[in-house]
């Protein structure tokens, strides 16, 4: 069985791809995008893997918005996109925020799914547990503000909550919704 | 699910794929293009349940699995499941459309008259033993079959019979639908789960991709009088539509291409109101030309809105049980190894025939005591 060849952006966001799933597989565990080079930045790389002509999103950040309709996303409200993308999230981001889908009952799946450009390894220390985590695991998280993973919990009604991305460089880690995230240090 | 990982027997599973292709023809470019050009309504069907339209991808469907209709089917579905989707086209009308046929059970003279188009109905259902012989005089009559062109050629689109129905209210019309702003915001079965009541869009999606066979079977159903339904055929047509996309840079609307597409409306006297008695409607429309399926379906369309229907007729029923892939794909699930379910039940009977000694002696219930059903898979 002969298995067509893939394109180089088809290879980045098969490689994209694979790299989401073990993030959200696997919680608080750093994932690398093997394979990137530096044409697109790893938040536009994720843009171009997850949407489509079928998929809406949004984020205030207006040039990221143009690189991103290339994929013929549509770009929607907050309230009603699939997914959203912040270059810099800020506390003036979070009262939006709070409208974002969180699914239904019915439709859990139709809960937003969330790409926030972050920096590991200094910040704001989180301790992540749930599915995918043996026990506990801890995460050094900055650029992101606290009050975010104080308005996540109170927004995480399991199935229904959001799923998060965070971005840093060419790594990603996931949290999904239903892993549990608890405050244990603040930024030094 | 109380299925064992079954380990082992790797070289007979190879082995089992290679005698059956070595019990078939090989499947090749030219097989392939022999199956496209030679059988466009086995096509047709294997494209509409598919939901995918691509007369070459079905005929390689059909080569590949010799003709097993549900896994061609299924190859197709797979296929289409990993295809990105490029651009919604716009919606079609049925006053648009190339008409090929387009025929009237219930009225004669129909505006446009009855078109018979390319059809076998009016012919003699007989095997023609001759062809196998390779009689020369088969050719011939076949070259002497040339059609002479009409005086006056047909317009090449025909209106709806429902139509002329709805301006002489004997049907009611339809309520005014606008295409969503946005394309991507009509339901789309292939894109999420049928809920039911399902959404009128959701029921003629899943009838335009049932199993014909399936769809025959419960509209038969219908006929013969589990239902309470006599319709007539207000209409059979058969049409090549174009699908229209508009151009994302541009914005002018171009085709890109024709499809066969088939559709019929069923007609009751049992609509309107006791005021205004009108006609009832059913309507069935699908991928390819497939005659069969769209007069069945388009009774079941009409079956399934009346109150409190037959069980079988019921929208439930009809929807889940006639679509090809799930209930194909369940039907060979059982070949799956049941070891532990099947034990289980064994074991139950042993207990039951164990504490019931007697029962047994006298014959009868005992022996049904223990009898369980796969409930697990």
């Amino acid at each position: 069985m002969t298995v067509p060849a893939r394109s180089d952006h088809e290879a980045v966001t098969h490689s994209m791809f694979n790299a989401l799933m073990w993030a959200l597989s696997y919680p608080g565990e750093a994932q690398a995008l093997a394979d990137a080079s530096l044409e697109h930045t790893t938040l536009e790389y994720i843009g171009l893997t997850l949407l489509d002509l079928e998929t809406s999103f949004y984020t205030p950040d207006n040039a990221l918005e143009e690189r991103l309709k290339v994929t013929g996303a549509r770009a929607k409200h907050l309230q009603d996109a699939d997914y959203l993308f912040y270059s810099h999230l800020t506390e003036d981001d979070l009262e939006g925020l709070e409208h974002a889908k969180r699914g239904d009952m019915l439709y859990p799946d139709r809960a937003a799914t969330i790409i926030l450009q972050a920096s590991f390894g200094s910040g704001t220390t989180l301790q992540l547990t749930g599915p995918g985590i043996e026990t506990s695991t801890a995460l050094k998280v900055d650029g992101i503000p606290a009050a975010f993973w104080q308005l996540r919990n109170k927004t995480r009604h399991y199935p229904l909550g959001w799923d998060v991305v965070l971005v840093d460089g060419v790594q990603v880690v996931g949290i999904p919704r239903s892993t549990a995230v608890t405050i244990i240090g603040e930024a030094s | 699910m109380a299925y064992v990982a079954a380990r082992g027997g790797e070289k007979a599973i190879q082995n089992a794929e290679k005698l059956h292709r070595l019990l078939h023809a090989p499947v090749s470019r030219e097989l392939v293009s022999m199956i496209k050009t030679s059988m466009p309504y086995l096509l047709d069907r294997v494209m509409g349940e598919g939901s995918l339209y691509a007369p070459e991808l079905a005929a390689l469907a059909l080569a590949q699995t010799g003709g097993d209709y549900y896994e061609a089917v299924l190859l197709l579905r797979a296929y289409r499941s990993t295809q990105p989707r490029l651009a919604y086209a716009q919606p079609m009308s049925q006053d648009d459309m190339l008409t090929v046929r387009r025929i009237s059970a219930a009225f004669k003279d129909i505006p446009g008259g009855q078109i018979l188009g390319p059809t076998l109905d009016y012919s003699h259902r007989v095997l023609n033993i001759d062809v196998l012989e390779d009689d020369p005089q088969v050719n011939a009559e076949v070259e002497g079959n040339a059609l002479e062109p009409a005086p006056t050629p047909t317009p090449p689109s025909q209106p709806a019979v429902a139509s002329w129905q709805r301006q002489n209210r004997l049907l009611a019309n339809l309520a005014s639908q606008t295409p969503p702003a946005d394309l991507a915001d009509l339901p789309d079965l292939t894109r999420e789960p049928m809920l039911f009541p399902a959404s009128r869009e959701h029921r003629l999606q899943a009838l335009a991709r049932a199993d014909t066979g399936g769809v025959l079977t419960l509209g038969y159903s219908d006929m013969r009088g589990y239902g309470t339904n006599h319709p007539t055929v207000n209409e059979v047509r058969l049409a090549y539509a174009d699908v229209n996309l508009t151009h994302p840079v541009t914005g002018a609307v171009f085709s890109a291409g024709k499809i066969r597409v088939s559709q019929a409306e069923v007609v009751s006297s049992f609509g309107g109101s006791n005021d205004e008695p009108q006609l009832d409607i059913g309507f069935a429309a699908t991928l390819g030309w497939n005659e069969v399926k769209t007069i069945a379906a388009s009774m079941l369309d009409m079956a399934m809105d009346k109150p409190d229907p037959f069980p079988a007729l019921s929208e439930e029923y009809v929807l889940y049980h006639t679509e090809p892939v799930e209930s194909s794909g369940f039907c060979i699930h059982y070949k799956l190894p049941h070891y532990v379910t099947f034990q289980s039940s064994l074991e139950a009977m042993r207990k039951a025939a164990e504490t019931n000694p007697g029962e047994r002696e006298k014959g009868g219930g005992g022996e049904k005591a223990g009898a369980a059903t796969e409930v697990s898979s």
